[in-house]
């Protein structure tokens, strides 16, 4: 696309990959079509404003930038997908300050989590359910967020290795104000899951 | 001992974009080598794992999102002013684009032909 001469055909794959682009955006509609999420929506913009700048640029000089799209596009939107999320969220003040630094775990909580991993391999094995897992999880408050989105990639709550990186350090909380909110985050996602019609 | 050269946030996050893998320990190395860039880290590390329906056909939304892009792109087709005011080598380019020859693109570009006094594109070939 970058090669093709101006007129009807690069027009048509510029379409094309615009169309990409606002795929991997999350929807802001409900089931009935109409808007629910103006952050959303803003997000949305933002991220193919910036493909589209991008485009611009390349057109008057070369763009390394653009680049990224070429070797692995859907990770390339997923960057811009995170730098308009850290534009709109912060500007919508989301960041929940945590209430308690070392807070107990309420007994409710415990039951309810027992044993429960939202991110069990047979459950992960279906695409519908990845869907409602990453809703799920974009609706926690964002220090939970944090620690499930690293205990998903396998990043240790504490570590005696200090080559190791743990959610506790990364995060400057201790171990057990990781695993409160870890238990509370996991009380959340399994509460909103079953929700939806899963257990 | 030397610095090591300071590497922008941007940079760490496309690359990181670039190598994620779930599951693969590639958050784990990033977040070792770049801790200054840990939440964007993480919150990227989200992004890579979020999960499309790529089955569903394209909504009126997308359709939206997507005629507005091209409209700002249709807009920004590049007037003669802008080039003059552009790199040597995009002039040029334009220029063999257009196929003009070289001599009446630098009138241009040193202002030598009023712009103003140019026929618009297409008056007398097409009525």
């Amino acid at each position: 696309m970058r090669n093709a001469a101006a007129g009807a055909h690069r027009d048509k794959l510029t379409e094309k990959l615009l169309l990409r682009v606002a795929r991997r955006v999350p929807s802001v509609a409900d089931a009935g079509g109409k808007t629910v999420s103006l952050t959303k929506m803003n997000i949305r913009e933002d991220v193919r404003d910036h493909f589209v700048d991008l485009l611009l640029s390349d057109r008057k000089q070369y763009d390394d930038r653009l680049d990224y799209y070429e070797v692995n596009f859907n990770s390339a939107v997923a960057a811009d997908r995170r730098d308009a999320n850290a534009q709109h969220w912060k500007h919508e003040n989301r960041t929940a300050e945590i209430e308690t630094e070392d807070g107990e775990v309420s007994a409710q909580v415990e039951l309810a989590v027992g044993d429960y991993n939202p991110f069990d391999a047979d459950e992960l094995d279906k695409k519908d359910y990845r869907r409602l897992l990453d809703e799920a999880i974009d609706s926690l408050p964002e220090f939970q967020r944090r620690i499930v989105v690293m205990w998903r990639q396998d990043i240790p709550i504490e570590s005696n290795d200090p080559s190791i990186e743990s959610i506790s350090k990364v995060l400057g909380k201790s171990e057990k104000t990781i695993r409160t909110h870890r238990d509370k985050a996991f009380a959340s996602l399994k509460l909103r899951l079953e929700r939806k019609g899963r257990t | 001992m030397a610095q090591q050269p300071q590497i922008s946030a941007d940079d760490v996050l496309r690359a990181f974009a670039m190598d994620f893998e779930p599951g693969a320990g590639v958050l784990q190395r990033y977040l070792a080598r770049y801790p200054e860039h840990s939440m964007a880290l993480t919150d990227l590390s989200m992004e890579l794992t979020r999960e499309f329906d790529e089955d569903i056909p394209p909504s009126t939304a997308d359709f939206e999102l997507v005629a507005a892009g091209v409209a700002r792109l249709r807009e920004n087709i590049v007037t003669l002013q802008a080039l003059q005011a552009a790199p040597a080598k995009v002039f040029a380019d334009a220029i063999r684009l257009l196929s003009l020859p070289m001599q009446v693109g630098l009138a241009f570009r040193e202002r030598r032909i009023e712009v103003a006094t140019v026929a618009p594109t297409g008056s007398g070939e097409d009525g």
